[in-house]
């Protein structure tokens, strides 16, 4: 059959080390896509057999074929009817016992098969010793060994893949086959050292202290450190930005000059300034997840997320989203179950990020007096907690119906992460990205652009040209740009959609900017007020904001701003990880209709009790 | 001794009873239920030798080890699968 296959599968339980093995098969030819509709990523590469190039295919990991979990049905679908020509089972050689059972549902698929034991290497030091040529003939495929994540039998499993053969049907034989055919059973349990390991990671008083400092060790690398690159690449992009303006004279083709400068530059910056988040996360939580210790964090947060209809994992994303929503959505690739991973990014804008703080800056200190400011900003990111611990469970009830997924999880032995997987993990996540999300973010930001400039008359001189030329009439040009833009249309005509909320058209127009970045509200807020200086001292703004605006309004902003209209490269983001359109809309409209109607309630109420 | 007429005559527990650092013999896993595919797609089956490790602060996940392999399992998880006590001095 040598000349015959064209693609092959790679399946096994997860943790099997079956994705380091495919990276070592197909090495930097592979492609990452998600497969419609779902959370599940599929995966494919190329590589060298023989004379020809195969397809390779990474199914997502799953105990088995027959449970009913997205992943299994796929690799159900894609073995049946994906014109598969071989099969590569790859199971954990120091769990063949436990793997093996799914051999013979793997035989009745009737395809040429390959027997992969992964992890040979720690099989071979706990003492286990094999005669693999008894099994090949029992099981009657090729039998190899191999240790994906040091590239060791890439070689041994391609010459394998050659003489690949249909698996002897053996029944519920396999306990049987796999004790004739070992020589020394394992000496040493692989999970010794882990087990004193967790003696002080799962300890009852030292394993929450454990757990929280990892996480705020997380949160400081990917956030505080991320803030050095950030500042380069804002630094670069303004850079950029003003070179191209001193080169390029207002006057000759305006339009354009405008596009480049504060459509597309302005826009690659918004999707650039990201990736050193993304980097770093994504490398804590790939040593965390490589290294085995997440497992342990179910153990600890279970019961707390599990009250609240989410996973024990469901914490880490969340936490995430403090920080950014983008990244924190990204995170729910931690969790197993699909109904997990989909409702916890619903819900994930709810967490106050980052971004919302110039906001929170900008209105507690212009609303609240000063000693219920602290109170009131600790309210602000309390009331985003609860709903995003109180709407699981709700949409557990309506719309993604179901029994809660279940747990039974496997805890791996802890492992030394290698440097080779963690820079494909982090390498992969920042290029899908930057290509998934930050096409769409890219997009956007020139459409928010267009309806931000146009239609005006552009003015003489640039509305935006810097912040050096402060004349109140530059400001005034601004403004009237903005107020006469498509934006400033829309915010006028929707101004009485959003009156029970108690906000005017300048309000309207900023939250409309603010769907682009959310801390844009805030500029968008000082240009229809014609101020300058939005970013540092905002003293002037908040008066202005102060003598036209009652607290009910201010409430009912601040209601508005964090739970409706999460940005859009949260959407984006929820684009690319759900697999579809559908569930990034449903999180915009539904979280967009939840923050209206309690924006409104806020406003109606605080109007009667504080008698406005 | 794990043969199925030993286990009429010992005390059948359900996994849930064991005390932290117990071990016992499984007997019955309930396999028409998520929780007992599951299982058994993990390879854990009626015959195994289970530990409970340890139970997690809030009285969930229960930290167990079948054979060899750790797992966590929920109470209310762990509550279906049935097993003895290796040694019956254990029941007392």
């Amino acid at each position: 059959m040598s000349s015959a296959v064209l693609r092959i599968a790679l399946f096994g339980n997860p943790n099997c080390g079956k994705t380091s093995l495919f990276n070592a098969l197909t090495g930097h030819r592979q492609r990452v896509g998600n497969y419609a509709g779902v959370t599940v990523e599929r995966r494919s590469g190329t590589v060298r057999l023989g004379q020809r190039t195969v397809e390779v295919i990474d199914l997502p990991g799953s105990y088995g074929l027959t449970n009913q979990s997205p992943e299994a049905l796929i690799a159900q679908r894609e073995l049946r009817e994906g014109e598969i020509d071989a099969l590569v089972f790859v199971v954990d050689a120091t769990l063949l016992r436990q793997s093996l059972v799914h051999f013979s549902a793997m035989a009745d698929l009737a395809l040429p098969m390959v027997l992969c034991l992964n992890m040979a290497d720690q099989a071979q030091a706990s003492g286990q010793e094999l005669d693999l040529g008894q099994l090949e003939r029992e099981l009657g495929v090729p039998v190899i060994e191999t240790v994906g994540h040091r590239r060791l039998g890439v070689e041994q499993l391609k010459n394998a893949l050659l003489r690949a053969t249909a698996p002897r049907s053996v029944g519920q034989d396999i306990a049987a086959i796999l004790a004739r055919a070992l020589r020394t059973p394992a000496q040493r349990s692989v999970f010794a050292a882990s087990q004193r390991i967790d003696r002080i990671v799962a300890h009852r008083i030292y394993g929450w202290p454990i757990f929280l400092l990892l996480m705020y060790g997380i949160f400081w690398l990917a956030f505080a450190v991320g803030e050095i690159p950030m500042g380069w690449i804002e630094a670069g992009i303004a850079r950029l930005s003003a070179t191209i303006a001193a080169h390029w004279s207002v006057a000759t083709l305006p339009q354009l000059r405008s596009l480049i400068l504060d459509g597309v530059i302005a826009g690659v910056g918004g999707v650039l300034v990201f990736v050193p988040n993304i980097v770093l996360l994504f490398l804590a939580l790939a040593l965390l997840e490589d290294s085995g210790y997440l497992a342990r964090a179910s153990y600890l947060l279970d019961a707390v997320m599990q009250r609240f209809g989410l996973p024990g994992k469901g914490f880490i994303p969340l936490v995430t989203g403090f920080g950014c929503s983008v990244p924190g959505i990204m995170a729910t690739r931690l969790l197993e179950d699909e109904r997990d991973r989909k409702l916890t990014m619903f819900v994930l804008p709810l967490m106050s990020c980052g971004a919302r703080l110039p906001i929170w800056m900008l209105l507690v200190p212009a609303f609240f007096p000063r000693q219920w400011q602290a109170t009131a900003l600790f309210g602000i990111y309390s009331l985003g907690i609860a709903l995003a611990l109180l709407l699981p469970r709700l949409l557990r009830r309506t719309l993604l119906k179901g029994p809660p997924s279940e747990l039974l999880m496997v805890l791996p032995p802890y492992r030394r992460p290698t440097l080779r997987q963690l820079s494909h993990k982090v390498s992969e996540r920042a290029w899908l990205y930057l290509k998934k999300a930050g096409t769409v973010i890219l997009a956007i930001s020139i459409v928010m652009w267009f309806i931000s400039s146009f239609p005006a008359q552009l003015p003489q001189r640039p509305a935006q040209e810097s912040s050096i030329a402060q004349s109140g009439r530059q400001h005034q040009l601004a403004r009237d740009r903005l107020a006469n833009s498509f934006a400033g249309k829309l915010g006028r005509s929707i101004e009485p959609l959003f009156a029970p909320a108690g906000y005017d058209w300048r309000i309207v127009t900023a939250l409309i900017g603010a769907f682009a970045a959310k801390e844009v509200f805030v500029s968008q807020m000082s240009i229809v007020y014609a101020i300058d200086g939005a970013d540092e001292d905002n003293r002037p703004l908040r008066e202005k904001l102060r003598a036209r605006y009652g607290l009910p309004t201010a409430l009912s902003l601040i209601v508005f701003l964090l739970i409706a209209t999460p940005c859009m490269a949260t959407l984006a983001m929820t684009r690319r990880e759900a697999g579809s359109w559908r569930w990034a809309l449903f999180q915009f409209f539904g979280l967009t209709a939840l923050g209206y109607v309690l924006a409104v309630l806020t406003f109606q109420l605080s109007r009667i009790v504080l008698g406005g | 001794m794990g043969l199925p007429i030993n286990i009429q005559s010992k005390t059948v527990i359900s996994l849930t009873e064991l005390k932290p650092g117990q071990a016992a013999r499984i007997c019955h896993i309930p396999s028409d239920t998520p929780v007992g595919v599951g299982l058994y797609d993990r390879g854990v089956a009626e015959g195994q030798r289970v530990v409970l490790e340890r139970i997690a602060p809030f009285g969930s996940p229960l930290w167990f080890r079948f054979d060899e392999l750790p797992m966590l399992l929920r109470r209310d998880e762990a509550a279906a699968v049935r097993a003895h006590y290796d040694d019956e001095r254990e029941a007392k």
